[in-house]
């Protein structure tokens, strides 16, 4: 692949010295710029999934920056096109902190609107040549310092390595661990939350590469034109273009925006003579039914559509994915320590409006235990999950974690925080990343915590490579480390739910109703997986339905009702509790 | 090189390619009258201006058939009478038409139609900012570009060798709106307050700074200036804020839609100031006298053109009858430059005695047409030494029961100017 | 204190003629919270219709409401039928994608078909002016600002007081437990499409006596409209229609006092300050 993609970049370099055809080198020229705009807003847009209507505005600050810079200070724009790229980078910065908040349509909105703010002041600022635009110094031409040439081959070699640039960015982030936090955070930004994946560190470094690129992608247009003006690289339709080409070639994908890029603007400049020159401009119906199509169709994309003819003619069906048998450990020790806690809450308090979700819950987990919650349905079982691990805040109480000799109050931070600090959890509807392959989905379960910025650009280490075959192999799944986690059946989901949480070795795990919705076979390798791994040294707290399972796994139960913690006991105590019977079984 | 190029086409013709535009090099009158001259002509065809464009574009179509078949009875008009470019050899004229949309695709379809049609000259865009990036083209090609319409005054400020420029910009029109205040200040009108209503884009901002800057140094109080962004949903809020100020003249600078939305603002204020002197565009379309009926009237506006202009020139009348036979309507003053801009240009390759570059430029630069062979307002078209007309200038009309009547200068006035324009009440 | 009062009067009117734009964009988003990014290219095709009913029926706007009307509400159907019932469940992605192809598409087909000429009509019933607190009004504003308070009762009144439009809520607000107690949740999007277009029908309507149309009039309102539905807040008729006239007075009387040429400016500052301090709007969270 990577020696495939060295010699196309070399044919395309050379490509200038073949073909001298000055309309085809435009063409190509503005195929590498939008490219690298589109590759840019597919780092964000296409990994990441936030969709961005505001690109143009850093498409404007490179544009804007590089050519000032030249104009009023005689600064180089091989220079200025990196100033560009860092102001554009913080601005990206500023403006993602608080719309990173924003989740399905509102981040797309927001930027929508913040770019026609930034166009407005553009329009109206004197300095930066408000409508009228600013020229670039054509004295200078043909001088290399302030790149700026009469001939096509050196905007094309230029335009080319940066999209080169963009292109490589891109694929590193495929192919590494950002690339996987990225898309795991674009299908379940909670469950990545309860995996511990800081996603706004990790969309703030998306935004930031993104709107660097297009900065760079802004100044090299600049000195192509030599002509800028807020109507030009600031307007709409240049944000909807780059989201375009993005989403038309196949976002998510290395090849994707590239392909866009190619056929959007290429057709442009071919078709739009044709289509366009009528003057009644069908090519833009074509492209609205294209993008509808492919919406419908083909979410991927024509990197999607490719991949389709391609599969078609290569291979017949998938086959089926399988789990492999798994040895039952049996009842190992139990590894309970009655002396220290682990989890310690006290006196917490949950409301919603005017109702009490919660009304005062003190529960204890120590180290080494399997705790079981029970209650009916609406006792707040799934509430104070969500407490514990950071999704809802509580009203009042306490939430206390005794790690490794201090101390860590719980109550009131984020999700992925609590996550790193050696808690995880799995949700009552699962949440896997359906979207992912089996073995990503363990990928994503990683380490965070600590985890230096950089890192993300290298793959995930072997020694987690190696923890991961394991507990594939443990819950059966290491035949199919390739399929798709959406294309699992229920219970499998499950196993590979319960296997990612165990992925960090974490201290303490929370299973939200784990054997419900599964075969009776399927129950059993949950329960000597949760057995195995209690005796390995894991702390559970679990929520269940199942009395049963409870009784058998558990070493203490409590029995929430309404809001409170009704009794707490051995599992026998409780099931013989007369209160409990009749709240549980209404006898 | 433009030798070895046109060989190579020769080559593909002998190979049965193109019959039609056979023979370039090949030299003698016998193949002169097949082999057309090829101008390029961009202009936005598709796009918010396609309409404007679609208007140039009847009027360079016309003026193109104007100087192919002879036109005796146009005469004196430029190269009306003769059939194709006499000095020429009687060659004939043939545009391609590319559509200049947005500054990118300007500058690549100028880049196009002179590496690969072949074009000996461009004409165009319309938008400043079009014309700004297409003519970059022609500059670094050694190309002659022929701009009869943009009015930004930066674009002759360049220092370009090839460009060149037949209309008025807005530094001259805008000169035009003080001296005619000068004059109406002589005959004893108060003018002394001045507001701007501009659009945002290119053509209003730098028009509402010129307007600015002049204002000033004649003496003028700016009191109030607005800019929107075009469309506007409504300019409520700038109409109010402007009779607040209460201008002797509101200055506007907008586009149909803008021009449309301003009168009927306007009239539902039950306010009109004392006059309304707009920067053409929105203000000078037949639509908008269609869409603003009689609201409309009492406008002024800079033309560089007008029908009026028939009453003290023939050649205005009968050019636009052929125009009007064609077209069934009538020219406006936007497309009258165009006309003239093609006419200007075919002149000059006419003069220099052939398509080379040089020989064009060498046309262009010793241009010198009498104004009576124009159908425009002017003394003539000669280039000063940026590449514009020194002879370009405009009229002042004012739209007077559905049509647009020269009122200033008073010598070629058709009519006298109603200022202060009547209120809504008394129309 | 005369200025501020004429802003107010007519940032008023402006702003009910945005919450008549926004009503459809409104009720979809409430109903199925899919964003349809072509919402008000449907406006400028009923303004086109409603031209076209002039030209050759020689109907007026009021009395070519009711087939304009129709003609949306068929229209509305069919984009549900054809594109939208296709991406009901997928990622969000994929449905601005689809209303975004869909913009484009409704767009430049006009483009295609009327070409890019303004064109608007002359009314004489209004063309006239009114008074409102002493502020002339145009009298096609006041018409459409009435015809904003209309639809909005109407709806209003469907949803709350019919049994369709009760069965529309349920499928709004629980599809699955709406499936489950027999409504048949897709004819009832099907149906809250209808009437979705059928008021941005309603808003061309009343907005070609005295805006032009032509293929990209939608521009001017297409981001105030998704300002006013976030502004006022989801689930109810109330939000677009409170958001439209917030931003109506935002922007006449912040446009006429400050400066108009930054009035889309103020209102696009305050749409994102909303969105960040109170993402549920105005509305969502006084209800909460």
């Amino acid at each position: 692949m990577t020696v495939l993609a060295g010699a196309l970049w070399a044919g395309l370099a050379v490509l200038p010295a073949v073909v001298h055809n000055a309309y085809f080198l435009n063409g190509m020229i503005l195929v590498f710029i939008y490219g690298t705009a589109a590759q840019a807003w597919n780092l964000l847009g296409g990994y990441c999934g936030q969709l961005s209507f505001g690109h143009a505005v850093f498409f404007g600050v490179g544009a804007y920056t590089s050519t000032l810079l030249l104009i009023h200070a005689g600064v180089t724009p091989w220079s200025g096109m990196w100033a560009g790229a860092a102001l554009a980078a913080l601005l990206s910065l500023i403006v993602g902190y608080p719309t990173f908040r924003l989740r399905r349509h509102y981040f797309a909105l927001a930027t929508l609107a913040l770019a026609e703010m930034v166009r407005i002041l553009f329009l109206n600022w004197p300095f930066v040549g408000a409508a009228v635009g600013v020229y670039l110094p054509l004295s200078l031409m043909n001088r290399p310092w302030a790149f700026m040439w009469n001939t096509k081959p050196p905007y094309y070699e230029a335009a080319l390595a940066l999209f080169g640039l963009a292109c490589a960015l891109v694929a590193v982030t495929d192919r590494t661990r950002l690339g996987l936090y990225l898309r795991a955070i674009d299908q379940d930004e909670d469950a990545a939350a309860a995996l511990g994946i800081p996603a706004r560190k990790y969309k703030l470094l998306a935004m930031g590469l993104s709107a660097a690129l297009t900065a760079l992608a802004g100044s090299v247009f600049a000195q192509y034109i030599l002509y800028i003006d807020p109507s030009t690289v600031l307007d709409p339709s240049r944000s909807v273009l780059f989201a375009v080409m993005a989403l038309l070639g196949g976002r998510g994908t290395v090849i994707g925006p590239a392909l866009g890029a190619g056929f959007l603007t290429l057709l442009s400049q071919y078709a739009g003579g044709t289509l366009g020159g009528l003057g009644r401009g069908y090519d833009y119906v074509l492209y609205g039914l294209a993008i509808m199509l492919v919406a419908v169709y083909e979410p991927r994309g024509l990197v999607g559509v490719l991949a389709l003819l391609g599969r078609a003619m290569r291979r017949g069906p998938r086959r089926p994915v399988t789990t492999a048998p798994v040895p039952s450990p049996g009842a190992g020790p139990r590894g309970a320590d009655p002396r220290t806690s682990l989890l310690d809450v006290e006196a917490l308090v949950k409301r919603f409006g005017g109702v009490e979700a919660l009304r005062g819950v003190t529960l204890s987990v120590r180290r080494g235990e399997i705790v079981g919650v029970l209650g009916p349905n609406g006792a707040g079982k799934s509430t104070l999950f969500d407490c514990i691990t950071g999704f809802t805040v509580p009203s009042g109480g306490t939430i206390v974690l005794r790690a490794g000799g201090s101390d860590r109050v719980l109550a009131g931070r984020a999700p992925a925080w609590i996550a790193q600090q050696g808690l995880a959890r799995t949700f009552q509807l699962i949440r896997v990343f359906p979207g992912l392959t089996v073995l990503e989905n363990m990928l994503a379960g990683q380490e965070h915590r600590g985890e230096p910025l950089f890192h993300v650009f290298r793959s995930s280490p072997r020694e987690v490579r190696e923890r991961v075959e394991d507990l594939l192999r443990l819950v059966g799944l290491e035949g199919s480390p390739d399929a798709l986690a959406g294309e699992l059946s229920y219970g499998q989901q499950k196993l590979l739910a319960l296997a990612m949480t165990l992925v960090r070795g974490p201290r303490l795990v929370l299973l939200d109703e784990p054997v419900a919705g599964v075969t009776p076979a399927v129950i059993e390798r949950l329960k000597n997986h949760i057995r195995a791994q209690n005796a390995a040294g894991v702390t559970f707290l679990i929520i269940e339905h199942n009395i049963d399972v409870l009784t058998e796994l558990a070493d203490r139960l409590y029995f929430l009702a309404d809001g409170r913690v009704v009794t707490e006991g051995p599992p026998e105590a409780i099931q013989r509790s007369e209160e409990v019977l009749s709240l549980y079984y209404g006898r | 090189m433009q030798r070895h190029r046109v060989t190579r086409r020769g080559f593909l013709k002998l190979s049965g390619v193109a019959a039609l535009a056979a023979g370039g090099w090949r030299a003698g009158p016998a193949s002169a009258q097949a082999e057309e001259i090829k101008i390029g002509a961009l202009y936005p065809l598709t796009g918010s201006l396609a309409r404007v464009g679609a208007n140039m574009k009847k009027a360079v179509d016309l003026a193109v058939e104007i100087i192919n078949a002879p036109h005796p009875e146009l005469a004196p008009l430029t190269l009306a009478a003769s059939s194709g470019l006499p000095r020429l050899g009687g060659r004939r004229i043939r545009l391609v038409w590319a559509d200049a949309k947005d500054p990118a695709t300007a500058r690549a379809e100028a880049e196009r139609l002179i590496d690969e049609e072949k074009v000996v000259a461009l004409m165009g865009c319309y938008a400043s900012a079009f014309t700004a990036t297409a003519s970059l083209a022609a500059e670094t090609r050694g190309v002659p570009f022929v701009n009869p319409e943009s009015s930004s005054p930066t674009l002759t400020k360049r220092d370009f060798k090839w460009f060149f420029r037949t209309g008025p910009h807005d530094g001259i029109f805008t000169a035009m709106f003080y001296k005619m205040f000068a004059d109406l200040k002589t005959q004893g009108r108060r003018i002394g307050k001045i507001a701007i209503l501009s659009e945002n884009t290119e053509f209003g901002a730098s028009a509402t700074r010129v307007e600015e800057e002049m204002g000033k140094s004649e003496g003028y109080q700016l009191v109030a200036r607005e800019m929107y962004t075009s469309p506007p949903a409504s300019l409520d809020a700038e109409l109010t804020r402007i009779r607040a100020s209460a201008p002797d003249a509101l200055i506007a600078n907008g586009y149909l839609i803008d021009a449309v939305t301003t009168i009927r603002t306007l009239k539902t204020m039950g306010y009109f100031p004392p006059a309304l002197v707009a920067q053409d565009s929105g203000y000078v379309l037949p639509d908008y006298v269609k869409d603003t009926g009689k609201d409309g009237d009492y406008i002024i506006s800079r033309a560089s053109w007008a029908l009026g202009l028939g009453v003290r020139k023939p050649l205005v009348r009968k050019v636009n009858d052929v125009y009007r036979s064609r077209y069934n309507e009538d020219m406006d003053e936007t497309n009258a430059r165009s006309f003239t801009g093609l006419l200007a240009l075919a002149d000059a390759i006419n003069r220099g005695g052939g398509t080379g570059p040089t020989l064009i430029l060498q046309g262009l630069l010793t241009t010198n047409i009498p104004g009576g062979e124009t159908i425009m307002p002017w003394q003539g078209i000669k280039f000063d030494k940026d590449g514009q007309n020194m002879y370009a200038i405009g009229v002042m009309v004012q739209l007077l029961g559905g049509q647009y009547k020269v009122v200033w200068p008073f010598d070629l006035a058709e009519t006298a100017v109603v200022w202060p324009a009547p209120a809504w009440a008394n129309r | 204190m005369d200025l501020f009062l004429a802003a107010s009067v007519n940032g008023l009117i402006m702003g009910l003629v945005y919450a008549l734009v926004s009503l459809g964009l409104g009720l979809i988003w409430g109903v199925m919270d899919v964003v349809n990014f072509a919402h008000a290219e449907y406006m400028m095709l009923a303004m086109y219709a409603t031209f076209f009913a002039g030209g050759w029926l020689h109907l007026d706007p009021f009395g070519a409401l009711p087939l304009v009307a129709l003609l949306g509400f068929a229209a509305g159907v069919g984009t549900y039928v054809v594109l939208i019932r296709r991406i009901v469940g997928a990622s969000m992605v994929t449905q601005i994608f689809a209303t975004f192809g869909l913009l484009f598409f409704l767009r430049y087909l006009a483009f295609a078909v009327f070409g890019p000429d303004f064109r608007g009509i002359t009314w004489p019933l209004a063309g006239g002016s009114i008074e409102i607190a002493g502020v002339p009004v145009s009298t096609a504003k006041a018409l459409a600002a009435s015809a904003a308070l209309v639809t909005y009762a109407g709806l209003h009144m469907f949803l709350q007081y019919t049994k369709t439009g009760k069965a529309l809520q349920a499928a709004a607000q629980n599809p699955v437990a709406a499936l489950a107690l027999g409504i048949e949740v897709d004819r009832m999007y099907a149906l809250a499409w209808g009437l979705s277009i059928a008021t941005a029908a309603v808003a061309g309507n009343f907005l070609l006596p005295f805006y032009q149309v032509s293929p990209t009039v939608a521009d001017a309102f297409l981001l105030i409209t998704f300002a006013s539905v976030v502004l006022g807040g989801f689930g109810s008729l109330l939000g677009p229609l409170v958001g439209g006239v917030a931003i109506g007075l935002i922007e006449g009387i912040a446009g006429t006092l400050i400066s108009p040429t930054f009035k889309l400016f103020f209102v696009f500052a305050v749409f994102l300050l909303v969105l960040f301090l109170r993402p549920a709007g105005l509305l969502g969270a006084a209800q909460r």
